[in-house]
């Protein structure tokens, strides 16, 4: 609030009868509003019902905004305004930032920032705003949209892979590097071809080596090929030979089974998280009773997850799910 | 949280991985409807950022009301429809977040879902099809194909492909102007782990992968997405400790996701013909999370240590409803009404709608 003194009480806003949100025939459901914004609120209502472009309609809605950054139509109005009273968007910029610091999980004002951006045709400064806004929370759903839409519009692809090594080696379990990690190599001029897939392969393996993170596990179907799947699998074999298995990884080793036709494999794979995920335990004996159980030639490798889901003691840890394996005799 | 919720389960010696519990917890019914009756009648000061989308407080508390089997009375009936029609923009006449403002595709969602919810010849009366229907069209995207904005110039994601579709779907608008391309679009959203996300190459969430579901399903086109890794996605937000789901992997629990999540699975168990019987999730640990973790004295919340509000109160119910089977808590009677998974109304409501709007033929 910019004034103590009420707007109906000041001269500039004489000339304008301010308008009630609801008639009197509405009793029920009315926000108990502060006294000032409400009143904001309803000369607000008239001037923009008469779709009045003027200063002053500008700075009520610089206020109203400030109070309620939710505020579609203020938004969608103030740029009409800007527009037509030809502003300095550059300033506008700056109060939007001021704004979006302190209410940064907000559809409209990153909504609002790309139509901005858009008519000052320039990124200067977008990235570094960004990283701001992201180290207060790297989760921010609605940041990332917005980095998305800036990278793919300015060309800014470069320099992303670094920012996004630098989050994920600080905490590989953030989900959103995960996801910005896959809309850079998917948008390379290099996806799906054969080197740059095995490397990139590699990279999310060493990941997998913590057992209890979804993401990597959930980023390895995206190597699923004749080429790789081989790869993925001794990847697999190794980390639960170091570490045990746990869901996760028996979800990608179901994964792999189900694409090669191995029903007695999955069976295997299945009945064990049928047996160690609680939550998911009827899900699995689904599977298990849709799985067509024919003999195959098994690898060293299926060999030796027969044996460690098979006969091996179990440590049950409920906090990962972790089946502990013990090399057998 | 995790060891905050853990905490709370051993304090009253729920170990919600072994079956039944003897002691006493309840849903607190009576207070919980206390609560949303009370956000129907008056809004706290807290809610003026909610002022852009005040269907929406309406709905929310309305639909709580009806899953509790509370009826609402022909007074507060009437005045919601009262409010409500001055929420209709006189341009368009699809809704707003308030009289006066622009008109959006959540609101009008809102307003509908608020009117299905009354389920009364009086409330379906005040809606302008012809009208939704031609702003639903106008908010298709300029620049991509399948996409709608919430308003014009607004923000374009998953929410607003659903509060589209379903809208049209129940007020028998659906045809070929609205659904052009949007099948596709909702497929180019589905990710690598199977989730879907807010426009293409985001990242999966809870939220969005409902909308994107119930769109798909609406549109009759679920078979152009990988239902089966869709819903091992949605499977794996249940928490191992919380029993809960979350919305995203690594992050916290919530309790609005027992609705989001929770109806997804329903939705996908059904495409994917699970046998009804067969329990893919754990009901029980659902159960437990939302009663035992989320309960105030007066509403229900997203976690421990938050307040209650009126959108949690109604998503955390809502979801209940699909789980109320087998217990956890023997002694309580959970006796929620069942809601329809696509629209998030109660189910005999939508099945009324839908008639409804079918005898009035096409627009």
């Amino acid at each position: 609030m910019t004034s103590e003194i009420s707007m109906a009480q000041q001269s500039e806003w004489s000339d304008v009868i301010p308008k009630p949100e609801y008639s009197q025939k509405v009793k029920i459901g009315k926000i108990n509003y502060l006294p000032q914004f409400e009143e904001m609120m309803k000369y607000f209502r008239s001037v923009h019902d008469n779709k009045e472009y003027s200063e002053r309609a500008l700075n009520l809605t610089t206020n109203l905004l400030k109070a309620c950054p939710g505020f579609y139509t203020g938004w969608h109005y103030r740029a009409e305004l800007l527009d037509i009273l030809k502003k300095n968007l550059d300033e506008e910029l700056v109060f939007l930032s001021s704004l979006s610091l302190r209410n940064h999980k907000n559809y409209q004002i990153w909504n609002y920032r790309r139509e901005l951006i858009k008519k000052i045709g320039s990124c200067e400064g977008e990235i570094d705003f960004l990283n701001i806004v992201l180290d207060i929370d790297c989760k921010n759903i609605h940041v990332w949209g917005y980095r998305q839409w800036l990278i793919t519009t300015f060309n800014l692809w470069d320099q992303e892979y670094e920012y996004v090594a630098k989050l994920l080696d600080e905490d590989p379990y953030n989900n959103s590097a995960w996801s910005q990690r896959y809309f850079l190599e998917s948008h390379s001029q290099f996806y799906k071809t054969s080197e740059f897939e095995k490397k990139n392969l590699e990279f999310v393996l060493e990941h997998c080596k913590n057992i209890d993170n979804e993401c990597p596990y959930n980023y390895l179907k995206v190597y699923y090929c004749q080429e790789l799947k081989e790869r993925i699998m001794q990847g697999l074999v190794d980390i639960a030979k170091d570490k045990g298995f746990s869901r996760f990884l028996l979800q990608n080793l179901g994964f792999l089974y189900e694409k090669d036709a191995k029903g007695e494999m999955c069976d295997i794979v299945y009945k064990k998280l049928a047996k160690i995920d609680f939550m998911r335990k009827g899900y699995w004996n689904w599977k298990v009773r849709r799985t067509v159980r024919k003999n195959i030639q098994r690898t060293d490798n299926d060999i030796w997850v027969c044996r460690a889901l098979r006969d091996n003691e179990e440590y049950y840890n409920p906090i990962y799910n972790y089946y502990k394996y013990s090399a057998p005799q | 949280m995790q060891t905050k919720v853990e905490n709370l389960y051993k304090i009253i010696d729920l170990d919600i991985h072994n079956g039944t519990y003897n002691n006493f917890v309840i849903l607190d019914k009576d207070s919980h409807c206390e609560f949303s009756f009370g956000g129907l009648l008056r809004l706290p000061r807290g809610l003026t950022s909610l002022c852009s989308g005040q269907p929406w407080l309406v709905y929310w508390n309305l639909n709580s009301l009806n899953i509790m089997k509370m009826p609402i009375p022909e007074e507060v009936s009437s005045q919601v429809i009262a409010l409500l029609s001055e929420c209709i923009c006189p341009y368009t006449g699809a809704f707003c977040g308030g009289p006066s403002q622009d008109p959006h595709l959540a609101p009008t969602y809102a307003s509908v879902a608020a009117l299905i919810s009354l389920n009364s010849a009086k409330g379906y009366s005040i809606i302008n099809r012809k009208g939704i229907h031609d702003f639903i069209v106008s908010m298709k995207h300029k620049t991509v194909p399948g996409a709608f904005t919430m308003h014009t110039d607004g923000e374009s994601d998953m929410r607003s492909v659903y509060c589209a579709i379903c809208v049209a779907s129940v007020l028998n608008i659906l045809d070929d102007a609205v659904t052009k391309d949007v099948s596709y679009h909702i497929a180019n959203c589905q990710n690598y782990d199977g989730g879907f996300s807010a426009e293409p190459n985001g990242e999966s969430h809870g939220g969005y992968t409902f909308c994107a579901v119930a769109s798909l399903i609406m549109l009759e086109k679920a078979s152009l997405v990988d239902c089966e890794r869709a819903l091992e996605w949605c499977l794996m937000r249940q928490m191992d400790i919380e029993g809960g789901f979350n919305g995203r992997p690594n992050k916290l629990v919530d309790s609005c996701y027992t609705f989001w999540i929770g109806a997804a699975i329903v939705m996908l168990k059904d495409v994917l013909n699970i046998p009804k019987e067969v329990q893919i999730c754990s009901s029980e640990a659902l159960q437990a999370y939302v009663m035992v973790a989320c309960q105030s004295p007066m509403g229900l919340f997203d976690k421990p240590g938050s307040s209650p509000d009126y959108y949690h109160t109604a998503y955390s119910l809502g979801g209940l409803s699909f789980f109320q089977e087998p217990k956890m808590f023997k002694e309580s009677i959970l006796d929620l009404a069942d809601i329809d998974p696509l629209v998030n109304a109660l189910k005999k409501n939508v099945e009324d709608a839908r008639k409804y709007f079918i005898e009035l033929g096409p627009i």
